[in-house]
């Protein structure tokens, strides 16, 4: 047998063991879990090493020569300080710029994407001299829930308090629709699952 | 000649030339940001934050886990540092905080090991201004695994042998909302969850007690504190988003006049 096929054996015996839980909670399950868990964190520190420091230590560095990566390096370790009681406080300087870059980060790159979103919410009431159903109602929609987000207004009656309902509404119309959606696609997850069993372990399905 | 070459092009170094409306629209939130914050402080009147079901339900389910003796669960979400999780630590403060107080366990789940040991200073932080600062036990604020379904894995884990009375998801959510979620009412948690991902978060509306709906989490900082100076921060977004409101009503009569909205897009994409 080949190690895909072993691969398969292991894992189709993995996925029986994880959904014994369905049947009954058991010690089975329970050590499907705990294994899953420690080989996801053993994937992390691998993952971390072979692609990150590696390739920082030995590429960045040595080959290319950036030392100046030395610093957030660093910066970056003094966050094991964090485990020494009296060096405690250092450890703040690491998550302040990890803070910081996060912060500056998220206002750098995620305005471009305001006012693209406000053009593709212009639509036209009346299209080729007919009343267009489709855009007004999606116009509607955008400004109801505009108005369900508004926190600090009054809402106690009128356009303020209806469009809100409105708009709250709609949302849970648009969140209905996606939850079918993608409620199916968890579905073909679990025919994924079936096929490794049944395909790749067994080969009772081509 | 390689040097310049390489240098970007005029007006390019600091912000793309066909985003100049985007910032007058992100300048103009700072500018009426700090005005409500100076507003604020000097003693302004600031109107009030509407009721948000979702945090008024945080105590009710501290409340419920110190009644049962049972922990309450939180967890800041799947995301690194982002808004998400900048709303989830403020709300994790005031959390911790409640917690303290009441002297009921908080377990603190984490999948992000940068998060990890925020998480940890701000529960640390939260109890020693509760004023019991012996009661915060390092080993309930916990890193799990980097991996999304690892970490889920481990607080289903969790649920089922340290049975929490209340799990308070806020952050940012994916795939694992569902699976999370389901768990938690399967354990009997009272639950509140909160995410800004339109693709997941109706899997907290179906599963969880109360659900905070994207922007309302962001909100959640400023509720909670009932500061004045915070609740400005949320009046000057609500004015951008009034704004955006008319512009969007501007765009479309403009489109039903002229047919299209091309020159008016044209013009705010200089």
């Amino acid at each position: 047998m080949t190690a895909e096929q072993w691969g398969a054996i292991a894992g189709s015996i993995c996925i029986i063991m994880a959904w014994s839980y369905l049947f009954k909670e058991s010690d089975i399950y329970y050590f499907a879990e705990h294994l899953f868990v420690g080989l996801t964190v053993a994937r992390g520190l691998t993952y971390t090493f072979e692609n990150q420091l590696k390739p920082l230590v030995l590429k960045d560095m040595a080959e290319k020569g950036q030392w100046t990566l030395v610093i957030p390096v660093v910066i970056g370790l003094l966050i094991y300080c964090w485990f020494f009681k009296g060096l405690r406080w250092v450890a703040r300087i690491t998550m302040g710029f990890w803070i910081g870059y996060g912060a500056g980060y998220s206002l750098g790159f995620s305005p471009p994407v305001y006012l693209k979103q406000v053009f593709d919410t212009f639509t036209p009431f009346i299209k080729d001299g007919r009343f267009n159903f489709g855009g007004v109602l999606y116009f509607l929609v955008v400004i109801t829930a505009l108005m369900y987000f508004l926190f600090t207004v009054k809402k106690e009656s009128g356009v303020l308090k209806y469009g809100s309902m409105f708009g709250r509404y709609a949302l849970m119309v648009a969140f209905g629709s996606a939850y079918g959606s993608i409620t199916m696609a968890y579905l073909s997850l679990v025919i994924g699952k079936l096929q490794v069993i049944f395909k790749d372990a067994l080969h009772l399905v081509k | 000649m390689v040097l310049a070459g390489q240098a970007p092009a005029k007006g390019i170094l600091f912000f793309a030339p066909e985003m100049f409306w985007d910032f007058v629209l992100v300048a103009l939130l700072f500018i009426l940001v700090y005005v409500m914050i100076r507003r604020a402080n000097a003693g302004l009147p600031i109107p009030r934050i509407r009721k948000i079901a979702g945090l008024e339900a945080i105590d009710e389910a501290i409340g419920r886990a110190t009644e049962m003796g049972r922990p309450v669960h939180f967890t800041p979400g799947m995301s690194g540092f982002g808004p998400e999780t900048y709303a989830a630590l403020a709300t994790l403060s005031y959390v911790a905080k409640t917690a303290a107080q009441y002297d009921t366990r908080l377990i603190v789940t984490n999948r992000q090991p940068t998060v990890h040991p925020v998480t940890s200073e701000i529960v640390r932080q939260a109890y020693l201004e509760a004023g019991r600062p012996d009661a915060f036990n390092q080993d309930d604020v916990r890193y799990l695994s980097d991996w999304q379904f690892g970490y889920t894995s481990a607080v289903l884990g969790i649920f089922r042998r340290e049975k929490p009375a209340a799990n308070l998801m806020f952050g940012y959510w994916m795939a694992e909302a569902l699976i999370l979620g389901e768990a938690g009412a399967e354990a009997g948690c009272i639950q509140v969850g909160a995410n800004t991902n339109v693709f997941q978060i109706h899997f907290f509306i179906v599963t969880c007690d109360y659900t905070l709906i994207g922007e309302e989490q962001f909100a959640a900082s400023a509720y909670l504190s009932k500061e004045p100076m915070l609740t400005g921060t949320v009046v000057a977004q609500d004015m951008v988003k009034i704004l955006i409101g008319l512009l969007v009503l501007a765009g479309s009569v403009w489109a039903t006049v002229a047919g299209n909205a091309d020159k008016l897009v044209k013009f705010l994409s200089q």
